[in-house]
């Protein structure tokens, strides 16, 4: 056995891995090399050493900020799920009697259909509104359901629970209810009997509410507003089965007049997506939530760069950038602009620019408080060279 | 604030189903159980940095909150916790990838001798200030030397020879085989002791005997 191969068995010497033979030749050589002694003391040590990094402990405070915090988000989801059903306890009844209604509403259009009460037309009218109504139901449901996997940092979150609220607030606004449903379809009939075929479908007086809706919340979407004449797309494909037995010849011209509709909303709301940060004031509130994910991507993008010129010491290039960042439209998330703060940071004191140093660095604070111990820190070292 | 649950008999598997039912008193336990050893790892990981460590403490626990959820009983809690912790600053490494500079908590200098934090100098148990300083000197050396090791090997060596995990848990917690992990193991011990031999640890550590 040469030192090599000695060497290779040390591990599982100490691990007790190796077999009575193998044991015995290793100690066997142990015995008889001072050199292969020496190696197994140092390995001896390393180990022993890095055992001994014991008392090493995170401080208590750490610990009582993470529990609360926990305690706090625990108790705000137990909340949240007693708050929905329970704070209005006046909506119970409510709730009751709506159920009720539409069970005996369901079982009586069955009774009268197996009693052959209603008419025909009525009848295929009523099971062909079941049928079309739970399948756009199910497809906005699987719309709502939809993963986004790839976004991924805090921004980006944010934009997809911004997303979702849209989405949720779209179920329940442009799921007609069934009587209303019903009133659509007749007066589809009626208009597409007069060859005004798409008079209530054009949606827009929908897509008009939805932009309102989407305005007040801050975030205006033409992805949305096209997803949204998709369901309706739907609650259309319906109504023009039932029409294509009395105006076949409409239907080319309503297919291609809607999907150029809904094409020029697509162009719209596509654009320069990621490709740059300095975008017009005038573009930023028509930005999707898949558009600022792009964008946030670039921006990172941007971020990585404007690091690495700082490691590669070109301070100045890299402040030029990073302020460039700084004042982009849409603004740069927080976690962004404090990246770039520190970036700023190290190059201020890299130029030995303390007092830019220290402001950029009270920038950083007041934006990320809760990181405040990590650019006091920051601060106090600025202090220390200064003083040098 | 969490020494009394740490006596408590339940195993970590179990607090984690209390806790996954809203017991939060069951995630202190656990927060007391593991924080230490947690903290330990990302901070020898992340070179030493204390902001950054409790940082990405406080991140790693917030996400087992968060994805209590995801957990199954039939892992071991200590794998899927430090897998958590593992990933967290494997991220923060890539991500940050040296960018923060040094900060209060680094060595005092580089001259021989001085290589101390001064973190490490204000410790003090029952052992003299001389002995505590001294050890703390050749564990420095040590840990200063491990930063020069890659990430991968680094990651095995803290979990197996600081936290005491075993090889198929290590094996979990870095998404790898065992056989991989034992090689890992192998070259991290023989790399460190090359970076070591230059610096007198050594001669160092057979002193702290003497002393």
């Amino acid at each position: 056995m040469d030192i090599k191969q000695f060497e290779e068995m040390i591990i599982d010497y100490f691990e007790d891995n190796l077999s009575a033979f193998e044991k015995s030749s290793f100690e066997e050589r142990l015995n008889n090399s001072e050199e292969c002694r020496e190696l197994l003391e140092q390995y001896r040590s390393i180990r022993e050493v890095s055992a001994s990094d014991q008392d090493l402990t995170p401080p208590g405070e750490v610990l009582e900020r993470i529990s609360e915090h926990v305690k706090q988000s625990v108790r705000q989801e137990k909340k949240s799920i007693y708050e929905r059903w329970f704070k209005f306890p006046v909506l119970a009844p409510v709730f009751a009697v709506a159920i009720i209604a539409m069970l005996w509403i369901s079982a009586g259009e069955d009774y009268l259909k197996n009693k052959n009460i209603l008419p025909e037309s009525e009848r295929s009218a009523s099971s062909e509104f079941r049928s079309d109504y739970k399948a756009s139901a199910r497809k906005l449901n699987q719309k709502v359901a939809m993963p986004e996997e790839e976004l991924q940092d805090k921004e980006v979150d944010k934009v997809q629970a911004a997303g979702k609220r849209e989405r949720k607030d779209r179920v329940s606004t442009s799921v007609p209810t069934p009587s209303a449903f019903l009133k659509k379809k007749q007066e589809y009939t009626a208009q597409s009997a007069e060859g005004d075929y798409m008079g209530e479908f054009a949606s827009a007086p929908l897509r008009q509410e939805t932009e309102n809706k989407d305005l007040q919340k801050g975030v205006k979407s033409d992805d949305l507003l096209t997803e949204n004449n998709e369901e309706f797309a739907d609650l259309k494909e319906a109504g023009r089965d039932n029409a294509n037995e009395e105006k076949p010849k409409y239907e080319s011209q309503v297919t291609d007049s809607d999907k150029g509709a809904l094409k020029s909303e697509t162009v719209k709301s596509s654009g320069t997506i990621g490709s740059s940060y300095s975008r017009n004031a005038t573009t930023t509130s028509s930005i999707s939530p898949s558009e600022r994910v792009e964008i946030s991507k670039g921006y990172r993008k941007e971020l990585n760069e404007i690091v690495t010129m700082q490691h590669k010491g070109d301070c100045e290039d890299s402040l030029e950038r990073s302020q460039k960042l700084l004042e982009a439209d849409p603004e740069p998330s927080v976690s962004i602009k404090t990246d770039l703060y520190v970036t700023q940071g190290a190059c201020f004191m890299e130029l030995e620019q303390y007092d830019n140093a220290l402001a950029v660095y009270e920038k950083a604070k007041e934006l990320t408080p809760h990181k405040s111990h990590f650019f006091n820190g920051r601060i106090k070292e600025v202090y220390i060279k200064q003083a040098k | 604030m969490f020494g009394f649950l740490k006596k408590s008999n339940i195993t970590d598997e179990e607090a984690m189903g209390k806790f996954q039912k809203g017991d939060t008193k069951c995630f202190d336990l656990l927060l007391g159980r593991h924080s230490k050893g947690v903290y330990r790892f990302i901070y020898r990981m992340v070179g030493g940095n204390i902001m950054n460590a409790e940082d990405i403490l406080q991140e790693v626990f917030i996400k087992v909150s968060e994805n209590r959820m995801n957990y199954s009983k039939d892992k071991k809690f200590t794998a899927w916790l430090y897998r958590i912790a593992r990933n967290h600053t494997i991220d923060f490494l890539r991500k940050e990838s040296y960018r923060m500079h040094s900060s209060l908590d680094k060595n005092i200098g580089n001259d021989e001798g001085a290589n101390v934090t001064y973190l490490e100098l204000v410790k003090s148990d029952d052992k003299t200030q001389d002995e505590q300083v001294h050890s703390n000197m050749v564990r420095e050396q040590l840990f200063e030397k491990m930063k020069g090791l890659k990430d991968e090997y680094r990651e095995v060596f803290i979990l197996r020879e600081i936290e005491g995990l075993k090889f198929d848990e290590i094996a979990v917690i870095t998404d790898s085989n065992v056989n991989t992990v034992k090689s890992r193991h192998r070259y991290a011990f023989k790399e460190l002791r090359e970076l070591l031999l230059s610096t007198g640890f050594f001669d160092e550590y057979k002193k702290t005997g003497e002393v």
